[in-house]
C-alpha cells in the first residue's frame, strides 16, 4: 500500500519512524492486549485502530513532541479499552456469555468449564476496571507477555519504579477482587 | 545491613535468571527474616494475581490479526477524514443563538408597526370532513335490547319483592324507634267565679227539678210563714219523666249575700248571689266579694275624668241598631274600671264594645275618710247612629 508523505510520522529523536512499520509492529500485540481486556476480538481491533488514528492526529498537532509514541499509544488504547469495558452493559455481557456457551456447546470440550472460565474472566475484568488506569495497564501488559524492559520503555519508567508500580498494582487488584468476590481459594 | 525494598522483591519475581538483583535478594533473605516474610507475602499476591490474569487467556488470543487490512482502514480514515468535524458536532448539538438584543427587538417592532409585513393570503388547505354524529347516528338495537331487558328485570324484581308476604309482613311490623310525642297538656279552663259562700261546713246544696205531676197547683200569693202543708213546685209531666238525677239544677236554698258551700265572702250586694247556685261548685275565684264599697254612708261617688267613645260593631252598624248597655263596674283605687259586668245587654256585639270602652275610662275613685276605696258604680253606654 502506497501511503502519502503526510501519512508518515517522525516520532523519535533518533530518526523518522514511518507510521506503517510502527503500525504493523504494534498493532497485533495491541489487539491481543485489548482482547484480553474486553474479551471481544472485533471490538479490540476497532479500538486498536482508533488508538492508532488518535496517535496520528496527536502527532500531527504535536509534531515536535518528544513523547514516546508507543507509550502514548498503549496508554490511550488501554484507556479506550477500559472505557469500553465499563460501557459494555451487563446485558450485552450476558448475551456474549450465551453466545460463548453456544459456541462451547458446538466445540469439543466441557461446556461447564467454558462457562466457569468465562465467569472468571468477567470477574477479573470487573476488578480491573476498579484500578487506576496505569495500574490496570501494567497488569494487563504484564499478563500479556510484555517484559519489564519493554514495559519500562513503553511507559517511560525506570525499572525500579516499574517494579514498585507492578507490586502495588497487584496488591490493589487482589484487594479489589477479594472485596468483590471473596477469597475463592 | 539495609532491608530489601518493595522494588527489589517485586523485581526478583519479575526477572528471571541469575541477575544481580536476584542474587542480592537471595543473599539478603538468608539473613533477614522480615524480608523473607515480606517476600512470602508479595509472592503469594503475585501468584494469585497471575493466576487470575491467566484466566483471561482465550482461544481468540491466538486468532490471526490482519494488520494490513487494519492499516489500510486507518490510512483511509487519515486520508479521508470524516466530513463532520468536532466543531460541526458542537454546532449541531447547540441550538442557534436566537436571543435578540432588546433594542433590536424594539426597532423591529416599530418598523413592523409602520410598515407591516405583507403576508401572502391565507390559503385554507384543510377541508371539513363529515363525521358521524355521535348522538343522531341511529340506535343500536343491541343497546336497546339490553336496556329493555335490564329495566324489565329491575321492575320484575321490585314487583316480586313487593308482593312477597314476608316483605309485606316486615313492612307492617314497623317498630317506632322514637317514642310518640307527649300529648299536649290540657290547660284547665278557668271556671267562672262562683258566688260568695256562707262558710257553711256542708257542701253547697244542689237543686232539683220540680216534681213531675199530672196537675199543677198554683201556690198562694200570700206568703205564709209556717204553712201546715207545704206545696212543692211541680211541672206537668209524666211521673217518670226525669228519673235521672237532676241535682245540678238550681239551688232553692240560696240566700241573699251568699249561698251555701265552702266559699267565703258575702257576694256583691243586693241582687247578687240569689241565682241558682254557684255554677259547677267550687270554682276558681270567689267572686268580687270583700273590699268594695257602695256609694253612701261616707263613701263618695267616683267621678269620670276621661272617657273613650265606644266603637260600633259591624253588625250593629249594618243593622243601624241603637241602644244603651248598662254595666256594673268597680272603680278601684287607681281609677280604673274592673269587675265589669253587663247588667243590661243589647246584643249585636255592642256589649263587648261597651266593655272595651269602659276599660279605657279613667275615674276619680270613691273616697272614704280621705282614702281611695274600691267603689261599685253603674255605667250606661249609649249607642246612637247619627
Amino acid at each position: 500500500m502506497q501511503l502519502s508523505h503526510q501519512a508518515t510520522l517522525g516520532v523519535t529523536p533518533s530518526g523518522d519512524l514511518e507510521f506503517e512499520p510502527f503500525f504493523l509492529q504494534h498493532y497485533p500485540r495491541l489487539v491481543r492486549t485489548l482482547t484480553r481486556l474486553i474479551g471481544k476480538a472485533g471490538q479490540a481491533e476497532e479500538l486498536a485502530s482508533d488508538a492508532f488514528y488518535r496517535l496520528y492526529q496527536h502527532r500531527q498537532q504535536n509534531a515536535h513532541s518528544d513523547e514516546n509514541p508507543a507509550g502514548w499509544l498503549y496508554r490511550t488504547a488501554v484507556h479506550l479499552g477500559l472505557d469500553a469495558l465499563r460501557s459494555n452493559s451487563r446485558r450485552s455481557r450476558r448475551e456474549e456469555i450465551a453466545q460463548r456457551e453456544d459456541l462451547a456447546a458446538k466445540t469439543p470440550g466441557n461446556p461447564l468449564y467454558e462457562l466457569l472460565a468465562e465467569e472468571q474472566r468477567e470477574r477479573v475484568r470487573t476488578a480491573l476496571c476498579r484500578l487506576k488506569p496505569i495500574q490496570g495497564q501494567v497488569l494487563l501488559m504484564s499478563g500479556s507477555g510484555f517484559t519489564c524492559k519493554e514495559m519500562s520503555a513503553l511507559l517511560g519508567l525506570k525499572t525500579d519504579s516499574l517494579y514498585v508500580l507492578i507490586s502495588r498494582a497487584k496488591a490493589q487488584f487482589e484487594k479489589e477482587y477479594v472485596n468483590l468476590y471473596g477469597r475463592t481459594e | 545491613m539495609t532491608c530489601l525494598t518493595e522494588s527489589d522483591l517485586q523485581g526478583y519475581l519479575e526477572e528471571s535468571g541469575p541477575t544481580p538483583l536476584r542474587q542480592m535478594v537471595e543473599q539478603h533473605m538468608v539473613l533477614c527474616a522480615d524480608c523473607r516474610a515480606a517476600f512470602d507475602r508479595i509472592t503469594a499476591t503475585h501468584q494469585r494475581v497471575n493466576a487470575w490474569f491467566s484466566e483471561l487467556e482465550s482461544p481468540e488470543d491466538n486468532m490471526p490479526v490482519n494488520a494490513n487490512a487494519a492499516l489500510q482502514n486507518v490510512m483511509e480514515r487519515i486520508q479521508f477524514p470524516p466530513t463532520i468535524t468536532a466543531d460541526d458536532h458542537l454546532a449541531r448539538l447547540l441550538a442557534p443563538d436566537t436571543d435578540i438584543p432588546w433594542y433590536r427587538s424594539i426597532v423591529e417592532n416599530i418598523r413592523e408597526l409602520i410598515h407591516p409585513e405583507k403576508l401572502p393570503p391565507l390559503e385554507l388547505t384543510s377541508k371539513p370532513v363529515a363525521v358521524k354524529d355521535i348522538w343522531g347516528g341511529g340506535t343500536n338495537p343491541r343497546a336497546i335490547a339490553s336496556s329493555v331487558l335490564f329495566q324489565g328485570a329491575l321492575v320484575a324484581v321490585l314487583m316480586l319483592v313487593g308482593t312477597n308476604a314476608k316483605v309485606q309482613k316486615a313492612i307492617t311490623n314497623v317498630v317506632l324507634m322514637a317514642p310518640p310525642p307527649p300529648p299536649k297538656p290540657v290547660t284547665p279552663k278557668a271556671a267562672a267565679g262562683g258566688g260568695g259562700g256562707s262558710r257553711s261546713p256542708l257542701p253547697a246544696l244542689k237543686a232539683a227539678l220540680p216534681k213531675p205531676a199530672p196537675k199543677v197547683f198554683t201556690p198562694p200569693l200570700v206568703t205564709i210563714e209556717h204553712p201546715a202543708l207545704t206545696m212543692d213546685a211541680s211541672l206537668i209531666a209524666p211521673p217518670d219523666a226525669w228519673a235521672a238525677p237532676t241535682g245540678a239544677i238550681g239551688n232553692p236554698l240560696g240566700a241573699i249575700g251568699g249561698g251555701g258551700g265552702f266559699g267565703s265572702g258575702g257576694g256583691i250586694g243586693n241582687g247578687r248571689g240569689t241565682g241558682i247556685g254557684n255554677g259547677t261548685g267550687n270554682g276558681a275565684g270567689g267572686g268580687a266579694g270583700g273590699g268594695v264599697y257602695a256609694v253612701g254612708n261616707g263613701v263618695s261617688q267616683p267621678t269620670l275624668i276621661s272617657k273613650v267613645d265606644p266603637e260600633y260593631s259591624e253588625e250593629a252598624r249594618k243593622a243601624k241598631y241603637n241602644g244603651t248597655v248598662t254595666l256594673s263596674i268597680v272603680v278601684n283605687t287607681d281609677g280604673r274600671a274592673e269587675a265589669i259586668q253587663v247588667t243590661k245587654s243589647i246584643g249585636m256585639g255592642l256589649d263587648e264594645k261597651a266593655v272595651e270602652a269602659v276599660q279605657k275610662w279613667r275615674f276619680k275613685p270613691g273616697m272614704k275618710a280621705g282614702a281611695a276605696v274600691k267603689t261599685r258604680a253603674v255605667v250606661e253606654v249609649n249607642f246612637r247612629l247619627l
